[in-house]
C-alpha cells in the first residue's frame, strides 16, 4: 500500500487545513470528492474567518453568529465575501494612488463597505516599505479615520433628533475623532467601562449590602484611590488628553476633567442601581444620585408621594458628598436666578455634556500651552478641533444660527485641507442644519466645487519653454534661509501666483529678485502649507531618519516613498508635474 | 504481524470491534484488581484508535452535496459505550435493593470508589475519541455529548444515582442525628458520600466545569431540614426543663459543634447555611425569652451570662436592638438612683461626693460594655446617652440644670488647689481624666467654663495651685474635648501669671537701679500680678478704699515702673484680692512678734493703730472709705480673734463702738491668718456667675444668628434656628424660645431683617 | 532520574528510551500512570520500528521544550512557521511523512503532529489543483461537470 495525503484520517486533513491559508483550502477542494468533503466543514472556515478578520461590520451580526452552531451560518460564503471585499478595497485604494483624480468617489466607495474595510486599510496603513509605502499609509489612516468619524458622528446626530444615545457612546464618539485613542468601535469603550464594573464589584462585593448613600460614597472613593478619576497632582489640568473619554480609560493615570470624570462614574454607578446623572453645575460637572421611588438616599421607605432628596459627589476630587448647601452658595456667588440654579443642581441632558465637552476640548486647544516648550500632547491638536466644531454644529439648538454661522468656516476649512475624505458626512449631516439659510447656498457650491476640482484632469506642468529655468524639483527637501523651519515642494510656479493682496501683504517686493522669481509650494514640517520664493530655499539632503515623523507621515499625501539615493521624496503628482 | 501482539480487531467492523472493547471495559469495571497488563491496554486504545480513523464512512458520502462538510467517526463507539454503561448501573442497582442504612452507604462508597476508577481508565482507553469525535461535536455546539469520563458521571447520576439518593440520604441523615445524640460515627463515610454528589454536578454549557447544583439539592437541602427539625425539638424541650442561662449554654456549644461539623466532613459551600438554620432555631426563634432574662442579669450583675446573651443575640440580625435599650433605662435608672442617695440640701455638699457617684456608675456599665459586650459601639452610645441623662438630669439638678457643671468645677478646683488630697501626680492626673469623663456629657459646658475660670483666677492670683502642671494638664484636656475657643482665655491667665513673674523681676532689677538707701528702708517688699481686663472674670473694686500710705507709696513707684514700659496702658488695682503680712511687735509677752496674714482691707484697719490704740468706728471707716458691709465682718475676724476688743464690750461692730488693740493678744501659731472668706461673699459670688451666665448665653447666641446670617445672606427662619441649634449646642442646649427672643432682638438693632413668608435677611 | 522503559514496534522490536523522553507521548503517560512501570516492553502496535526510532528521535531532541499546558488550537495556529531542525527532520520521503504524522496522531503526541500537518500545509501551498493531485497522488474522482462547478465556486480565490 502506497501511503498518500488520501489515507490520513479526516482529523488529521482538518489540522492541516487550518494551517493552510484559505485560498489554498480553495484549491483543494478542486482535486477530489475526499477533498471537497473535507474542506466543507463549516468548523474550518469559522476558523478562517476569525483568524483572517478582525474587524466586521454590524450589518453581520458576527457576536451572534459565533455563538449559533456553525453548521447554521454559512461561514465559506462570508468568508469569500470579506476576500473580496479586501481585494476591492485594496484596488481602491491602488487607484487613489495611481491618479490624483477621481478620488472622492473612490472614498465613498471604499467608505461604503463600512467596517467591513478596516482590516484592508490597518493591513494598508502599516506597510513598512514598498514602491509608494507613503502614500499607502497615508491614503490607508486618511481612510481608517474617516470609517471612524462616519459611526461618530451619527451618534450625535442621533442626539440631536431627540433619540435615546448613552453618555459614553455620545463621548467616546470624540475618541473616534482622535487616532491616538486606539479605539475604532465605540463598544471597545463600553467593554472597557464594564470590567471596571466588574473589577470595582470584585474589589468590594459587600457594596450590595450598603445603603444607596454609602454605596455612592464607596464608589466614589475606590475610583480616585485607583486614579480612575480626577487627575494627577502636577499636570496640566487643561491638557487635552484629559477630555476624552476612552483616553482616559486606556491611559496610563486615567486622568481626566470634572466631565468625564462624572461620566466614569455615571456609568459603574447605573451598573450598580444607583440612579447616578452628570450634573451641569458652573465650571465643574459634578454627578447627582437620587434614590429610587419611594426611598431615601439611606434605603429608609419614604411616605406615600415624599421624594427623596439626592445627594451631589464630585468624582473628580474623590469621597466626599458636596453639601447642596455650598453648591447653592456658589451658584447666588455667580448670581443664577432661582430657575437657573434649578437647572444647573438638577440632572444634565447627553446633549448638554457632549456640548460642554465639545467647549472643553475648545478651551483646552486655546488655552493650554500644546506644543509649548516641555509639553507634547498625545492627542492630534487639528483632530480634536474637527472633533469639537462637527460635535458643536450637531447639537447646536435651531434657535442659534449665530453659533452655527460662527462655527462653519472654521469646520470648512478644516474638513477641505485635512480631512476631505468626509465630504459625505458634511453632505449628509452638516448641509442640512442651514436648511433655509443664506449659507446653504454656500456650501452647496463649494462643494461642489471640490467635486470638480476632483473630477478634472490636472493641468499639466511641463518644464520646457519658459519653465525651463526653475531650479527646485518636486519631493526635495529645504531648509528655509529666514524661518528656518524644513519643508518638502509639492509644486511650482514660475513667477508668483499668488494674488496682488497677498503679495502686497508678504511684502513680496521687497525680496532682492522680488515678484519675478520661481515661487513654490511646500509641505512644513509642522504639517502647514506655504508658499516659498526660490531665493529662501536652502536646499538640503537629509537621511530620512532625520526628518521628523510627523513630516514623513503628512509626506504621503503628495509622495510615495522616500529615495535615499537623491535624498527626495518621490513625486505621486506626476498628472500635474510629469518632470517633477 | 509479531506474535508479541495482541490480536486487535478489524478496523472497519464494528461488531468486531465493540466485542473487543466490552471485554475490556467488563475487566476494568469487574476486576480492576486483577489488574489490566500493558498488551490489553495498548490493544484497546488501538482499537478505538483504528476504529475512528478507518475510512471506510467515507464512501458513503456521494456527490457534491455534502454540506456539513466530512464526519468524523466514532459516533457508534460513544453510543455502545453509553448503553454498556446503563446496563452496568442497573445491575449495580438491583444489588443495591438488598442493602439499607449504613451499609447501603458502604454499598454506595464502594460502587462509586470502584465505577469512577474505572471511568478514569475507560477514559483515557478512549482518549482518542475524547480529542476528536467528542471535541468535533462539541466545537460544533452539539449539546449532551461529553468526554467519556463525564459521559460516566452522567450515567451514574441518570440510571443509578436518581433511583437511591433518597435513601442513601436517609442513611446519611440518620449517621447525623446518631452523632449529635453522642454517638460515635464513621465521618468518613459521610465525606465520601459528599464528595460524590459534589462530582455529579455537571456545568451543562462547560463539561469542564463543576458546579455544586446536585449536591445543593440532594445533600443540603435535605440535610439543613433535618437540621432544622432536630433543633426545633430539640430547644422546645430543653428550655422547658432548663433555666435560660442553662439553655444559653447549650445553645453556644450546639452552634461550636455544627461550626466544627463543616470542617469534619461537610462541604464548605454548607457553612453559611447550616449557621444560619442554627442561630434561627436556637437563637432567633428564642430571642424574647433570651431578652427577658437580660434585665434579671443586668440586676444580679452576671458579666459571663451577659456576655452570652450578647454573643448569641449579635448574630442575628436586628437581636441586639432590644437589648440596647433595656441597657440605656437600666443604666440610667442606676446613675440617677446613685444620685439620689448621695444628694443632700445641704450647703456644704461635697462636690466629691457628687462626682464620684456619676464617675462609678460609668465606670461599672463601661467595663460591662467592654468586657461583656465587646465594646459594641452601639452599646457604648447607649451608656452615653444614659450618662448624658443621669449627668444632666437628677435630683441634684432638680432646681437647675447648671448644679451639674458647678458641683463638677468645684470638684476640679479642690482638686487643683493646695493641699488637695491627690499628693501623687500620678493620681491627680487620672482624677483629671476622670473628671473630663464626667465633663463630656455635661450639656452646660458654659457653666463649668464660668465657674471654672473664676476659680482658676482665684488660684492663680492667690498663687494656690497645686502645680503649674497640673493646670496645663487640665486646660489642655478642656481644649481636646472643646476647642481652643473655649480654653482661650483660660490660656490668657495662666499666661498673664507668666508673664508677671517676669515683670516682678526685672522691677526688682529697676529698684535696685533707681532707689537710694533711704527709700530702701522703707521699701514695702510686695508682688505684682499684672492681669488683662479682658481675660479675667474678675471686676474692679465696688467700694472706695483708701490704701494705707506705705502701701499707696509702694502701689505709685510700682506703676511709675509699669508705665515706663508700657506707655499708654491703664492699672486698676483689684484691692479686695490683695493681701498682705503684718508683723505685731506691740504683744507683750511675745518673744518672736506675731505675724498677721491679712486682705488689704485688713491691712488697713490695723496700720491705724500704728497711731492710736484706740479708735472709733466712725474714725475707722473716716480712714478707710470702707462701706459698712466691708467693714463691719472684717472688723468681727479682727474681735473673733482678738486682734482688736470692742467697747461696750461684747456688742457688735456699729458706729457707736470703739475698737482697742489687744496688747495680750495670743495666739497657738506664730503665723495667724485673718483673711478668710466670709460667707455671703461665697454665695452672691455664686449668684453673679449664673447671672453671667445667661448674659453670655445671650450674646453667644446673637453672635451666632449674625455670622450665620451674613454667610447666607438669605434664610427661612426655622432653618436659622436649626443652624444656630448645630453651632452652640456643644456650649449649652439652647432653647427655641432663646433664639427666638434673640432674633427679634437683632431685628430691633437692625441687623436683620423680616422678607414676605418665612424668610430672614441680612441688613450688610 | 530518568529510569529507562523499553517500547516494542510493531514488527517486534524493542528499544530502549528514556521514561521522560517517552512520556512526550501522552498515550505512554497516561498508561503508565495508570498502570505503572511493571518493566515489562510496551507494545506499540501501530507503529513499525522504522517509525518509532524517527518519533523518537524527534522526542529526545525536544525532550526539554516546555510541555503546552492547554491545547489552545488557535494560538498553535498562527503560524506556519517550522524551526530548522524541524524541518530538516521532516525532510524525509512522502511516505515517511504521513507514518510519521499518523504516529504522533495515534501517540498523541501534539507538538510532533502540527510539524507535520505544517510540512504538509507548506507542500499544498501555492500549488494548483492539478499540481496537489500529482504531488499526493489523487485520483480525480469529479465528473467534468463537478469538476467545473466546483471551479467556478472557487473563482474568487484566484490571484
Amino acid at each position: 500500500m502506497v501511503m498518500s495525503l488520501d489515507h490520513l484520517p479526516e482529523e488529521i486533513l482538518h489540522a492541516i487545513l487550518c494551517y493552510l491559508h484559505p485560498r489554498s483550502a480553495a484549491v483543494l477542494e478542486q482535486t477530489s470528492r475526499r477533498f471537497k468533503s473535507v474542506t466543507s466543514v463549516p468548523l474550518l472556515w469559522r476558523h478562517y474567518c476569525a483568524s483572517h478578520f478582525k474587524s466586521w461590520d454590524r450589518k453581520h451580526d458576527i457576536l451572534h453568529k459565533i455563538i449559533a452552531p456553525p453548521s447554521e451560518v454559512d461561514w465559506k460564503a462570508l468568508f469569500v465575501l470579506r476576500s473580496q471585499t479586501d481585494r476591492a478595497v485594496t484596488r481602491l485604494l491602488d487607484s487613489i494612488l495611481a491618479s490624483q483624480t477621481g478620488r472622492i468617489e473612490k472614498f465613498r466607495a471604499v467608505i461604503d463597505f463600512g467596517y467591513d474595510a478596516k482590516d484592508t486599510l490597518v493591513r494598508h496603513s502599516e506597510v513598512e516599505s514598498g514602491e509608494d509605502y507613503l502614500a499607502r499609509r497615508y491614503y490607508a489612516r486618511a481612510l481608517l479615520t474617516c470609517l471612524h468619524r462616519s459611526i461618530a458622528v451619527p451618534e450625535w446626530a442621533k442626539l440631536r433628533r431627540g433619540e435615546q444615545v448613552s453618555l459614553e457612546r455620545a463621548l467616546g464618539a470624540f475618541d473616534l475623532f482622535i487616532p491616538e485613542s486606539g479605539y475604532g468601535d465605540l463598544d471597545e469603550i463600553k467593554h472597557t467601562l464594564d470590567d471596571l464594573v466588574i473589577q470595582y464589584q470584585a474589589a468590594d462585593p459587600e457594596s450590595r449590602t450598603l445603603t444607596p448613600r454609602q454605596q455612592a460614597l464607596s464608589l466614589s472613593s475606590w475610583l480616585r484611590d485607583h486614579d480612575l478619576t480626577g487627575i494627577q497632582i502636577g499636570r496640566e489640568y487643561h491638557a487635552l488628553e484629559h477630555n476624552f473619554l476612552g483616553l482616559a480609560l486606556n491611559s496610563q493615570g486615567h486622568n481626566s476633567l470634572p466631565l468625564i470624570s462624572a461620566a466614569i462614574y455615571c456609568y459603574v454607578a447605573r451598573e450598580i442601581g444607583l440612579n447616578a446623572h452628570p450634573c451641569g453645575f458652573p465650571f465643574h460637572v459634578h454627578v447627582i444620585v437620587t434614590p429610587n421611588l419611594g426611598f431615601d438616599m439611606n434605603g429608609e421607605a419614604l411616605s406615600d408621594g415624599e421624594i427623596g432628596t439626592p445627594m451631589y459627589l464630585d468624582p473628580f476630587r474623590g469621597a466626599r458628598e458636596t453639601p447642596l448647601a455650598d453648591l447653592r452658595d456658589q451658584l447666588v456667588f455667580l448670581g443664577a436666578s432661582e430657575t437657573e440654579q434649578a437647572a444647573f443642581l438638577g440632572p444634565s441632558q447627553t446633549s448638554e455634556i457632549v456640548q460642554r465637552c465639545s467647549r472643553n476640548i475648545w478651551t483646552s486647544i486655546h488655552s493650554a500651552p500644546q506644543g509649548a516648550p516641555g509639553h507634547t500632547s498625545s492627542v492630534d491638536v487639528v483632530s480634536a478641533k474637527y472633533a469639537s466644531l462637527w460635535s458643536s454644529m450637531l447639537l447646536t439648538g435651531n434657535s442659534r444660527p449665530m453659533d452655527l454661522r460662527h462655527h462653519l468656516p472654521l469646520l470648512m476649512e478644516l474638513f477641505a485641507t485635512d480631512f476631505p475624505s468626509d465630504i459625505f458626512l458634511v453632505e449628509q449631516y452638516i448641509v442640512p442644519l442651514f436648511q433655509g439659510l443664506f449659507e446653504h447656498e454656500h456650501i452647496l457650491e463649494s462643494l461642489h466645487v471640490m467635486r470638480a476640482v476632483d473630477e478634472i484632469p490636472k493641468q499639466v506642468r511641463r518644464r520646457t519653454g519658459e519653465n525651463q529655468n526653475i531650479r527646485f524639483m518636486v519631493g526635495q527637501v529645504f531648509r528655509h534661509r529666514r524661518y528656518h523651519y524644513r519643508a518638502i515642494i509639492t509644486g511650482w510656479d514660475r513667477e508668483c501666483g499668488a494674488g496682488e493682496q497677498w503679495m502686497r501683504r508678504m511684502g513680496i517686493d521687497r525680496l532682492q529678485a522680488g515678484r519675478h522669481q520661481s515661487f513654490y509650494h511646500v509641505l512644513v514640517e509642522d504639517g502647514s502649507v506655504r508658499y516659498v520664493a526660490e531665493e529662501n530655499i536652502d536646499l538640503i539632503l537629509p537621511a530620512l531618519s532625520d526628518l521628523p515623523t510627523g513630516l514623513t507621515s503628512i509626506a504621503g499625501k503628495h509622495f510615495k516613498r522616500w529615495d535615499e539615493e537623491s535624498r527626495a521624496f518621490v513625486s505621486n503628482m506626476r498628472d500635474e508635474y510629469p518632470d517633477n | 504481524m509479531a506474535p508479541a501482539m495482541l490480536q486487535t480487531p478489524h478496523k472497519d467492523d464494528l461488531t468486531e470491534t465493540w466485542a473487543f472493547l466490552e471485554g475490556g471495559i467488563d475487566s476494568v469495571m469487574l476486576k480492576l484488581e486483577e489488574g489490566v497488563d500493558m498488551k490489553t491496554y495498548m490493544a484497546l486504545y488501538t482499537a478505538v484508535h483504528n476504529f475512528c480513523t478507518s475510512q471506510k464512512a467515507v464512501s458513503s458520502y456521494h456527490g457534491l452535496q455534502a454540506h456539513r462538510g466530512a464526519h468524523l467517526l466514532g459516533e457508534e463507539l460513544y453510543k455502545l459505550l453509553g448503553e454498556y454503561l446503563s446496563r452496568h448501573l442497573q445491575v449495580v442497582l438491583q444489588h443495591s435493593k438488598g442493602h439499607a442504612e449504613e451499609s447501603l452507604l458502604g454499598f454506595y462508597i464502594r460502587e462509586w470508589t470502584r465505577f469512577t476508577t474505572a471511568a478514569k481508565y475507560v477514559n483515557h482507553l478512549f482518549s482518542y475519541l475524547n480529542r476528536h469525535w467528542v471535541k468535533r461535536e462539541i466545537d460544533e455546539g452539539k449539546k449532551n455529548v461529553y468526554d467519556v469520563y463525564t459521559l460516566h458521571l452522567v450515567r451514574w447520576k441518570d440510571e443509578f444515582f436518581e433511583n437511591v439518593h433518597e435513601k442513601v440520604m436517609d442513611a446519611v441523615l440518620n449517621l447525623i442525628e446518631k452523632q449529635r445524640n453522642g454517638e460515635t460515627i464513621e465521618q468518613s463515610q459521610i465525606k465520601s458520600i459528599v464528595d460524590s454528589f459534589v462530582s455529579l454536578g455537571l456545568d451543562e454549557n462547560d463539561s469542564k466545569r463543576s458546579t455544586l447544583e446536585v449536591y445543593r439539592q440532594y445533600f443540603q437541602r435535605p440535610f439543613i431540614a433535618a437540621t432544622r427539625t432536630y433543633y426545633e425539638n430539640e430547644s422546645r424541650q430543653f428550655v422547658a426543663e432548663n433555666s435560660v442561662v442553662e439553655y444559653m449554654k447549650k445553645a453556644e456549644s450546639r452552634l461550636d459543634e455544627e461550626k466544627a461539623r463543616v470542617g469534619l466532613y461537610l462541604h464548605p459551600d454548607v457553612a453559611k447555611d447550616l449557621t444560619e438554620t442554627c442561630l434561627d432555631v436556637l437563637v432567633a426563634a428564642h430571642s424574647t425569652l433570651l431578652r427577658d432574662e437580660f434585665q434579671v442579669l443586668l440586676d444580679n450583675e452576671r458579666q459571663e451570662d451577659l456576655a452570652r446573651i450578647y454573643r448569641l443575640l449579635s448574630r442575628i440580625s436586628d437581636g441586639l436592638e432590644p437589648l440596647r435599650s433595656t441597657f440605656e433605662s437600666h443604666v440610667k435608672r442606676a446613675g440617677l438612683a446613685a444620685v439620689a442617695k448621695v444628694a443632700s440640701d445641704s450647703e456644704n455638699f461635697e462636690p466629691k461626693v457628687y462626682v464620684d457617684a456619676l464617675l462609678q456608675v460609668h465606670t461599672r456599665y463601661q467595663n460591662l460594655v467592654n468586657d461583656a459586650f465587646n465594646g459594641d459601639s452601639d452599646f457604648v452610645r447607649s451608656l452615653d446617652n444614659a450618662c448624658r441623662e443621669f449627668v444632666n438630669r437628677n435630683r441634684v439638678c432638680q432646681e437647675s440644670s447648671t448644679k451639674s457643671p458647678e458641683l463638677l468645677a468645684r470638684y476640679t478646683d479642690s482638686l487643683l488647689k493646695k493641699g488637695s488630697k491627690a499628693a501623687e501626680e500620678s493620681e491627680l492626673e487620672d482624677m483629671l481624666v476622670q473628671i473630663m469623663t464626667v465633663f463630656k456629657y455635661i450639656e452646660d459646658k458654659d457653666v463649668y467654663q464660668k465657674f471654672y475660670s473664676k476659680m482658676l483666677a482665684k488660684r492663680l492670683v492667690h498663687v494656690s495651685s497645686v502645680s503649674d502642671d497640673a493646670e496645663t494638664s487640665m486646660i489642655s484636656k478642656l481644649k481636646e474635648a472643646c476647642g481652643f475657643e473655649y480654653t482661650n482665655k483660660l490660656q490668657r491667665m495662666f499666661q498673664d501669671i507668666q508673664i508677671s513673674k517676669d515683670l516682678n523681676a526685672s522691677y526688682k532689677d529697676w529698684q535696685d537701679k533707681v532707689l537710694d538707701d533711704d527709700d530702701r528702708k522703707r521699701l514695702v517688699d510686695a508682688h505684682y500680678q499684672i492681669l488683662g481686663t479682658g481675660f479675667w472674670p474678675l471686676q474692679a473694686p465696688t467700694s472706695d478704699f483708701t490704701a494705707p500710705i506705705e502701701i499707696n507709696r509702694t502701689a505709685e513707684r510700682f506703676s511709675k515702673f509699669y508705665f515706663d514700659k508700657h506707655n499708654g496702658r491703664k492699672l486698676t488695682w483689684l484691692w479686695q484680692l490683695c493681701k498682705g503680712e503684718v508683723k505685731a511687735n506691740y504683744v507683750k509677752n511675745a518673744k518672736v512678734p506675731y505675724t498677721f496674714q491679712v486682705s488689704t482691707y485688713q491691712m488697713g484697719i490695723l496700720l491705724l493703730f500704728n497711731e492710736a490704740d484706740t479708735l472709733s468706728y466712725t474714725d475707722i471707716q473716716a480712714a478707710t472709705n470702707l462701706v459698712p458691709e466691708l467693714l463691719d465682718p472684717n472688723l468681727s475676724i479682727f474681735l473673733k480673734a482678738r486682734v482688736l476688743t470692742i467697747s461696750p464690750e461684747g456688742a457688735k461692730p456699729d458706729p457707736s463702738a470703739t475698737f482697742s488693740l489687744n496688747y495680750n493678744f495670743k495666739n497657738k501659731k506664730l503665723k495667724v491668718n485673718l483673711n478668710i472668706q466670709i460667707k455671703s461673699e461665697q454665695k452672691v459670688e455664686t449668684d453673679d456667675t449664673h447671672k453671667t451666665i445667661e448674659e453670655d448665653r445671650k450674646l453667644l447666641l446673637q453672635s451666632a444668628i449674625v455670622r450665620i446670617m451674613k454667610s447666607r445672606k438669605k434664610m427661612r427662619h426655622v432653618q436659622l434656628v436649626n443652624e444656630v441649634i448645630q453651632q452652640v449646642k456643644s456650649r449649652f442646649p439652647p432653647q427655641v424660645s432663646d433664639i427666638k427672643k434673640n432674633i427679634e432682638a437683632l431685628m430691633e438693632k437692625d441687623y436683620i431683617e423680616r422678607l414676605d413668608g418665612d424668610e430672614i435677611s441680612y441688613i450688610a | 532520574m530518568s529510569s529507562q522503559i523499553t517500547l516494542t514496534s510493531s514488527d517486534g522490536v524493542d528499544i530502549s528510551v528514556d521514561r521522560t523522553v517517552a512520556e512526550r507521548s501522552i498515550l505512554i503517560k497516561n498508561m503508565l500512570e495508570d498502570l505503572g512501570d511493571s518493566g515489562e516492553a510496551i507494545p506499540i502496535p501501530n507503529v513499525n520500528e522504522a517509525v518509532l526510532k524517527k518519533v523518537i528521535e524527534w522526542c529526545e531532541h525536544h525532550k526539554n521544550d516546555p510541555v503546552t499546558a492547554t491545547d489552545d488550537d488557535d494560538n498553535r495556529r498562527k503560524t506556519t512557521d517550522i524551526d530548522e531542525w524541524d524541518q530538516k527532520f521532516m525532510q524525509v520521503d512522502q511516505e515517511m511523512l504521513f507514518e510519521i504524522i499518523l504516529a504522533a496522531n495515534y501517540l498523541d503526541i501534539k507538538a510532533l503532529l502540527d510539524v507535520g500537518c505544517k510540512t504538509v500545509a507548506n507542500m499544498i501551498k501555492g500549488k494548483s489543483p492539478e499540481e496537489i493531485r500529482k504531488t499526493f497522488n489523487i485520483q480525480n474522482d469529479f465528473t467534468p461537470e463537478e469538476e467545473d462547478q466546483i471551479r467556478r465556486e472557487n473563482e474568487w480565490a484566484e490571484e
